[in-house]
């Protein structure tokens, strides 16, 4: 399967709770290309993980459209959700071993995560060992999941999410608690993935060096796209609503209600302090 | 697929185990409950023949041959049934001896040899040989090896050998089919071959006996169809028979029926116990493994195998444990057989395979069942542990469904008022019910009780108050020991209120301590004999039962000797010697003479000089029978009659009736005057004083069809005035008491009237109302023994007779009472009769107490069982506080506490569902074997008795939730 574009178009996600509604998305905008790799960065409560759960099915937001390749995923239903689960999309969540069943072997974790579509595209399944190999897990088939070192327990959880070689893969956090040789071993894997499958990835992460690795990284904050790096360098975005977030260490200058001028020309676009 | 689901099992082999130790015990249970039935109602059925009397075990018939007949053949065809024994039998009647021939029977019987317990020589096997019983060569004047002549009527002597003695047959022995003839009690019985006795001429009886073996009654259902054809059979035979065995065949099936229910009552309630456990165990690791299953919905694991994963990992044990089960029951069932029912066998059926496979797939049910909930969940919420929206309504509407359950079970049990139904359930029904209150409350409770503590400064118990309101699970658990209590509480109840009614009524209905029946007796002959053998009135006492028209159960007693022997019921109200005053005022008197010849002195008074009476004048001898001495030819005028009174002397005679009767159609009108009775010397036996005192004499009730004549006493004798144009009734018993006759009754007298011998109908008195009598409980009545015979027996031979022996009776009493020339053919005791009236209930209580104890350790296993399952710390936030400092002693007190208070209240909440259904549903267990009503078994038990066993129930759950904090902490040990 070659990779699933992604397109957000004024994103919103409210959380319901007994002590008051919480806005975790507040109108993101984000397209992807199909094999495109992505980080999305951004401090804790940002609403990185609610992105990452509404493109992966588990939720659906509260209004927007949230489309992965042809399908807007807000509209679809269980079924179709799940199919897509076992198909189009694979999830890795936080922490490798929530992701795998730990006290059985990597064969038997990628044999269950292979099971839909093994049914729905058996053609385009490809064998265990194809994908242990893909991952530099060759010899490990048969070792229980609990037996293995972190970075390779992580590198499980990825070929597991990328068993049933899904379009779109969206990982949570694929380095946290691993050592940098571990981390670099992540990496490489999901950089084979996308070279060799073309493979959508959508990965959330802390780790700044990740998101340079990946090539693009979104920053999330307050619930929008604030910002997005590519080659090292930083662009703030325009949503689609015209807002452009500034960045940090900019606000720390300009407190909220500054009045800024909004100049254009010869192919720049200045905010100037009256 | 099978690796992966090997490797879950083998991950969670306690779960694994767990389960496949509940579904062992389901599936035993389920297997064990037919196979205690089958013994259980194997041995209630041998118990049943073994007591039942002969008649209800045989079928006889019989023919006589006409006197020109040799006995020269037997019937071309016997009846054969399966499982009984056909005897052919022949007997005739004549005299054996030389010169001074005695009466004996000639008899043969086929496979006699093989029954008679020969005591000297041997069995007679060849023609003209006979055997006969110790004693009768002395009688007969032979000895062993002798010839004895024997003759039958009209016949001529045929010479026998006598080969041999044998003891007298045992009445008991149904081969003898209750044929007292051959039993030798009143005349010797030769047993000769039958082609001996077909030589012979004259009138022979030809008998054909069917002795049912104890098999014969294992299908009753078709025993009717059976008698019915060999009947048959006989009728074309030319024989006329007579059976009691539907009788027997109709109590077996009744105990069955009393046995199924019980055991019913107590299995499915364990079998439902299993399978809620298991799904506790199955729900509660489920919810261990909610994230697992949300990963596999992540996945987009097809449906098909969501399911087949996680209930493959319940069902492979539950299969697993099936066949081990099934097993397991039998063999358990079979060792509890061999304590409780010795004697019998346990047999495979297919009822126990059924029932097996009944319970495995309640347990597959079960397991699956306790999964819907996780697998409907959302992914997100499987993900983060929340629990399914639709939970709550899911279980509301089962509650209302129990509680509706329940409600229909009870009302049904309390209004049908036996066993059968739903109502069968209405025990764990209720118990169900109020488990699910008791879940509904506990929390709320405890979260009140944690509140107020906190408030107090008891922080220990506010922190168990909120474990126990908050920890999930706790409503499960509730249930389950309410359930398990409510049925620990019934059953203890259900056996100490029954086995005091069986005490109670075996007391009462066996009369004393020990009964000796005995056979054909006269009241002069048992009272002789009772007072030959206890002359100081210390132990025996003589009883005979009498009937009125609407009051079938009189018992007569000796009063003498009533509060010295009998069982006095506790619920008489008076005490027994009070009674015996009142029904014995002042001693009854008789006119007793010695005579040879009577002379009856008497004139008669009349218009029509062709009158023409009888005097018959009635007396019961010292052997206690009745003597009618006829005096005809009384005609007009004075005269003298006279009669034959041999019998009177040496011994003497009560005199008990005098009667006028008319020879002619017509009633004139006359006056009789009975001067005086004197005997053959002239000695006057009653002078006219006495026969004047018309005191001494009853009359039958007068009626305007049947009048009665005047009674005057005058200076010349008694005067009976005829004075009416229809036919009077002339006879005047002698009174042993002034007034009606004085009774003990237990309820309203309905009639005054009760018919005495002869038909003459008495009037009664009740003089005490009493709760119960001796023997008929609270549905009888009694009566002073002497007084009885003398106003109603009057000589006849008494009907039931039996003499009632107290408990510190010497052990030779009966021994005594058979050499005071009683036949006692049978002799028991309370506790055979308490054996006798409890076997189907007490097996099947036996079985539900076995039941309620598996119940309760299951209870108390289940519960570190399931902690197994449980977080660390669970929801309750004790885990939260070891973090924050909190000792790990203090932690495992505050959870030991919290389980054992939630264990307590669900133990109150089941005693509570066990009073309620005590209340509303005792019926449904049988308490007597006979289905009788009359006696109430008690309402409330010993408290004592309830409390010992439902103390230790608790102690056993105890040690359980202190298990169960045990494992929590070492699991949250492992964790950290």
């Amino acid at each position: 399967m070659t990779g699933l574009a992604v397109r957000c178009r004024r994103v919103l996600h409210i959380y319901r709770a007994d002590g008051g509604d919480v806005v975790a998305l507040s109108g993101v905008d984000l397209d992807i290309a199909a094999g495109e790799k992505l980080a999305l960065v951004g401090p804790s409560g940002s609403g990185k993980s609610t992105l990452i759960a509404l493109l992966s099915g588990l939720m659906r937001p509260s209004a927007g459209q949230v489309r992965i390749g042809p399908v807007d995923i807000g509209r679809v239903s269980d079924a179709e959700l799940a199919r897509m689960r076992g198909t189009d999309l694979g999830v890795v969540l936080q922490g490798a071993r929530r992701n795998l069943l730990p006290y059985a072997s990597v064969l038997s974790n990628i044999w269950l995560a292979q099971r839909r579509a093994a049914q729905v595209r058996p053609a385009d399944v490809e064998r265990p060992e194809r994908i242990l190999s893909l991952l530099g897990l060759v010899g490990m088939g048969h070792r229980r999941v609990r037996d293995l070192p972190p970075g390779a327990a992580q590198r499980v959880a990825i070929a597991v999410g990328v068993a049933a070689s899904p379009g779109l893969l969206l990982i949570d956090e694929p380095t946290s608690r691993l050592d940098r040789e571990a981390r670099d071993e992540v990496l490489d894997a999901l950089d084979t993935i996308n070279r060799e499958r073309g493979t959508t990835i959508v990965a959330v992460t802390h780790d700044p060096d990740v998101g340079a690795r990946l090539g693009r990284a979104v920053t999330i904050r307050d619930g929008r796209v604030g910002a997005e790096g590519r080659e090292g360098r930083e662009f703030a975005v325009v949503a689609s609503d015209g807002t452009v977030q500034l960045p940090p260490e900019v606000l720390e200058n300009v407190p909220p209600g500054t009045l800024l001028v909004v100049e254009q020309g010869d192919g720049r676009l200045s905010l100037v302090i009256e | 697929m099978t690796t992966l689901l090997w490797e879950m099992i083998r991950e969670r082999r306690a779960a694994a185990l767990i389960t496949f130790l509940l579904t062992l015990a389901a599936a035993a249970a389920a297997a064990g409950g037919p196979v205690y039935h089958a013994a259980a109602a194997q041995s209630l059925r041998l118990d049943q023949i073994a007591q039942a009397p002969v008649t209800e075990r045989v079928l006889t018939a019989s023919q006589l041959t006409s006197a020109d007949e040799a006995t020269e053949a037997r019937s071309t065809t016997l009846p054969y049934v399966a499982h009984m024994r056909t005897v052919y039998g022949l007997q005739l009647q004549g005299a054996a001896g030389g010169a001074q021939a005695t009466d004996a029977l000639l008899a043969a019987r086929s496979g006699v040899c093989r029954e008679l317990a020969v005591t000297a020589g041997r069995c007679a096997v060849a023609d003209r040989e006979a055997v006969l019983p110790d004693g009768a060569l002395e009688l007969l004047g032979v000895r062993l090896g002798g010839v004895l002549a024997f003759s039958a009527p009209g016949g001529d002597p045929v010479r026998f050998t006598v080969v041999g003695t044998y003891r007298r047959p045992d009445a008991a022995d149904p081969y003898w089919a209750d044929r007292v003839s051959l039993l030798g009690v009143e005349q010797p019985v030769l047993f000769v071959t039958d082609r001996s006795l077909e030589g012979f001429g004259g009138q022979a009886t030809r008998t054909v006996d069917l002795v049912a073996e104890p098999a014969a009654f294992a299908d009753t259902a078709g025993l009717a169809g059976r008698i019915e054809e060999a009947f048959k059979q006989l009728r074309a035979g030319g024989y006329a028979g007579s059976t009691l065995m539907p009788d027997l065949g109709e109590r077996i099936e009744q105990g069955d029926r009393m046995l199924a229910d019980t055991v019913t009552v107590a299995a499915v309630p364990l079998i439902l116990i299993c399978w809620f456990v298991l799904f506790l165990a199955v729900a509660a690791g489920v919810d261990q493994r909610r994230e697992e299953l949300g990963l596999a919905a992540l996945r987009g694991t097809p449906g098909r195998l969501r399911w087949a994963l996680p209930f493959g990992e319940v069902a492979v044990p539950v299969l697993a444990a099936a066949v081990p089960g099934l097993l397991a029951g039998y063999a358990a069932t079979a060792a509890l057989v061999k304590v409780v029912l010795p004697g019998s066998t346990v047999q495979w059926d297919g009822t126990s395979l059924r029932y097996t496979a009944l319970a495995v797939l309640g347990a597959l049910l079960a397991g699956a069942f306790a999964q819907v909930g996780a697998l409907r969940t959302p992914v997100l919420g499987l993900l983060r542990r929340s629990g399914s929206p639709r939970r709550g309504r899911f279980a509301t509407a089962l509650e209302v469904a129990v509680g509706s359950l329940a409600a229909v079970a009870g009302y049904q049990a309390a209004a049908a008022g036996d066993a059968g139904g739903i109502g069968l359930l209405a025990p764990v029904c209720l118990g169900l019910a109020c488990g699910l209150l008791g879940a509904r409350l506990l929390p709320l409770v405890a979260a009140r009780v944690a509140r107020s503590a906190l408030r107090r400064g008891r922080w220990r118990t506010g922190l168990a108050g909120f474990a126990l309101a908050r920890v999930p699970g706790t409503g499960r658990l509730v249930v389950l020991v309410t359930v398990v209590f409510g049925l620990l509480g019934f059953a203890v109840t259900a056996y100490d209120t029954a086995g005091r009614a069986w005490d109670e009524r075996a007391r009462v209905q066996t009369g004393a301590a020990r009964v000796a029946v005995v056979q054909n007796a006269s009241a002069v002959q048992l009272r002789s004999a009772v007072d030959a053998a206890d002359p100081d009135r210390r132990f025996a006492m003589a009883v005979a039962r009498y009937k009125g028209n609407q009051l079938p159960n009189i018992i007569a007693v000796d009063t003498t000797r009533l509060a010295r022997v009998a069982n006095w019921p506790d619920s008489a109200g008076m005490a027994p010697g009070a009674v015996a005053g009142l029904l014995r005022p002042v001693e009854p008197t008789a006119i007793m003479f010695r005579a040879r010849k009577l002379v009856v002195e008497v004139t008669v008074d009349s218009p029509d000089p062709e009158l023409s009476l009888q005097l018959r004048v009635l007396v019961i001898s010292d052997r206690g029978l009745r003597h009618d001495l006829r005096m005809p030819g009384l005609r007009p005028g004075p005269q003298r009659l006279e009669a034959d009174a041999t019998l009177c002397d040496p011994e003497p005679c009560r005199l008990d009736e005098i009667q006028l009767q008319n020879m002619r159609t017509d009633q004139p009108r006359f006056d009789a005057t009975i001067h005086a009775i004197r005997d053959e010397t002239g000695r006057v036996l009653l002078d006219a004083a006495a026969l004047g005192d018309v005191r001494r004499w009853s009359q039958p009730p007068a009626s305007a069809a049947r009048p009665v004549p005047a009674l005057r006493g005058t200076p010349e004798g008694l005067r009976i005035s005829v004075d009416s144009a229809v036919a009077a009734d002339m006879r005047l018993s002698s009174a042993a008491l002034p007034g009606p006759l004085p009774m003990a009754v237990t309820g309203p007298l309905r009639s005054p009237l009760l018919t005495a011998t002869g038909g003459m109908e008495l009037p009664v008195t009740a003089v005490a109302t009493l709760g119960a009598v001796p023997r008929f409980g609270p549905q009888g009545a009694l009566l002073d023994f002497d007084v009885a015979e003398y106003v109603l027996g009057r000589g006849t031979a008494l009907t039931q007779p039996e003499v009632w022996l107290s408990a510190d009776a010497p052990a030779d009493a009966v021994d005594r009472l058979r050499r005071a020339g009683l036949t006692v053919s049978e002799e028991y005791t309370v506790a055979q009769r308490r054996a006798q009236i409890s076997a189907a209930p007490r097996l099947g209580l036996w079985f539900a107490l076995a039941v309620a104890a598996f119940a309760v350790l299951l209870a108390a296993i289940g519960l570190p069982a399931l902690a197994m399952f449980e977080r660390p710390g669970g929801d309750s936030g004790l885990s939260v506080l070891g973090e924050q400092g909190v000792r790990t002693r203090t932690l495992l007190l505050v959870s030991a506490g919290s389980r054992s208070a939630l264990a307590l209240a669900a133990a109150v909440a089941g005693l509570g569902s066990a009073a309620l259904a005590w209340a509303l549903a005792r019926t449904v267990l049988p308490v007597f074997s006979d289905g009788d009503t009359t006696f109430t078994p008690p309402v409330l038990p010993e408290p004592g008795a309830v409390a010992g066993p439902v103390a230790a129930a608790c102690a056993v759950l105890l040690l359980g939730c202190w298990s169960a904090a045990h494992v929590v902490r070492r699991r949250r040990e492992e964790e950290q």
